[in-house]
């Protein structure tokens, strides 16, 4: 995997179209990982749009012809291309912050706990920042599953406690980087912090809708370097 | 009756589109297809993710695959450029949901 190959497509005349990559590359093209890349990012696979073409893949399929070679198999078809076509509009939405602090040994995810209170005790105290736009983060126990499937009982024996807020103003931002710099001294004794430096992010929101295509015009122009 | 973890039988991606992610599930087996279209209904799924999908859950069926794509709506905490998850753009959840167990 530390010298991966880009995938080609070889299509030929009448749309048959074999998936490949350069001989000595890294990876595997195979069935497997061609399916998982097809349903990568996907929706309605019967109702897939491009702005050209929406494309039914409900009975695409994968065959390995040979090593790193697959064949693309199945009745693919393809529909009218869509009246409308998408728009998406950024919109500024304030401002971004986190901060990450570790924990080790018996007792740390009670130390993070702590140390978690301690900060969200001060940023309602000290900033305009809400309960509904700040999250609290247990790396190690919760931060990607968010306790959904099952309440683990077990502490681990190294945590990362991370919060991350969003904020009207670049100060309330700052503030939460703030909170992270004096709990070093403030807050439960033997805190990592790493070499990570934390910055403020403005949040461009998106906002997608659709308008009619005779309204987009498109032109180019080819530009000398 | 016995109990499989979902990653032995299957292998799965996820990735999102603004606030909708989505997770394809992909049998290795397709004697076990059927199985899963059984077991991974719709709702099932949307019960793994209740602490943060808001919206919908679809399924979507690709026979000649082996493969379920679901569709999760309002499941990004407002889309990559707005949320304060790790995981901005849901592609853990695949790990997440192939570490389900299915009776057998």
């Amino acid at each position: 995997m530390d010298n991966l190959g880009f995938p080609i497509a070889e299509v030929a005349k009448d749309g048959s179209t074999i998936i490949t990559k350069l001989p000595n590359s890294g990876g595997i093209v195979n069935p497997a990982t061609c399916a998982e890349q097809m349903l990568y990012e996907v929706g309605d696979p019967a109702n897939y749009i491009h702005a050209d073409v929406v494309t039914d893949f409900t009975d695409i399929g994968f065959k390995e012809l040979k090593r790193n070679r697959v064949s693309i198999i199945g009745n693919i078809k393809g529909k009218e291309k869509p009246k409308y076509l998408k728009v998406n509009l950024g919109v500024k939405e304030g401002y971004m912050a986190e901060g990450l602090i570790f924990y080790a040994g018996q007792g740390a995810y009670d130390r993070a706990k702590l140390a978690a209170d301690v900060i969200k005790k001060r940023l309602y105290k000290y900033t305009r920042i809400k309960k509904k736009s700040l999250r609290i983060d247990y790396i190690g126990i919760d931060s990607i599953h968010s306790n959904n499937y099952e309440v683990y009982n077990y502490s681990p024996r190294e945590i990362g406690l991370r919060i991350a807020g969003r904020t009207e103003t670049k100060e309330d931002a700052w503030r939460i980087m703030h909170e992270f710099e004096t709990i070093d001294n403030n807050g439960p004794a033997g805190i990592a912090r790493g070499l990570r430096k934390e910055d403020i992010k403005e949040i461009i929101g998106y906002y997608s809708t659709l308008i009619p295509r005779e309204y987009v015009s498109t032109s180019f122009e080819l530009l000398e370097v | 009756m016995s109990k499989i973890f979902l990653r032995e039988i299957c292998h799965a991606r996820s990735g999102d589109k603004g606030d909708t992610a989505n997770i394809g599930i992909i049998v290795y087996d397709m004697n076990d297809y059927e199985l899963i279209k059984n077991k991974l209904t719709a709702k099932f799924v949307k019960s793994i993710f209740k602490n943060f999908v808001k919206g919908q859950v679809v399924r979507y069926e690709l026979p000649r695959l082996g493969a379920l794509n679901f569709v999760l709506h309002n499941a990004l905490d407002g889309g990559a450029t707005r949320t304060l998850s790790l995981d901005a753009y849901g592609k853990c959840l695949s790990s997440v949901i192939l570490s389900v167990e299915i009776s057998i």
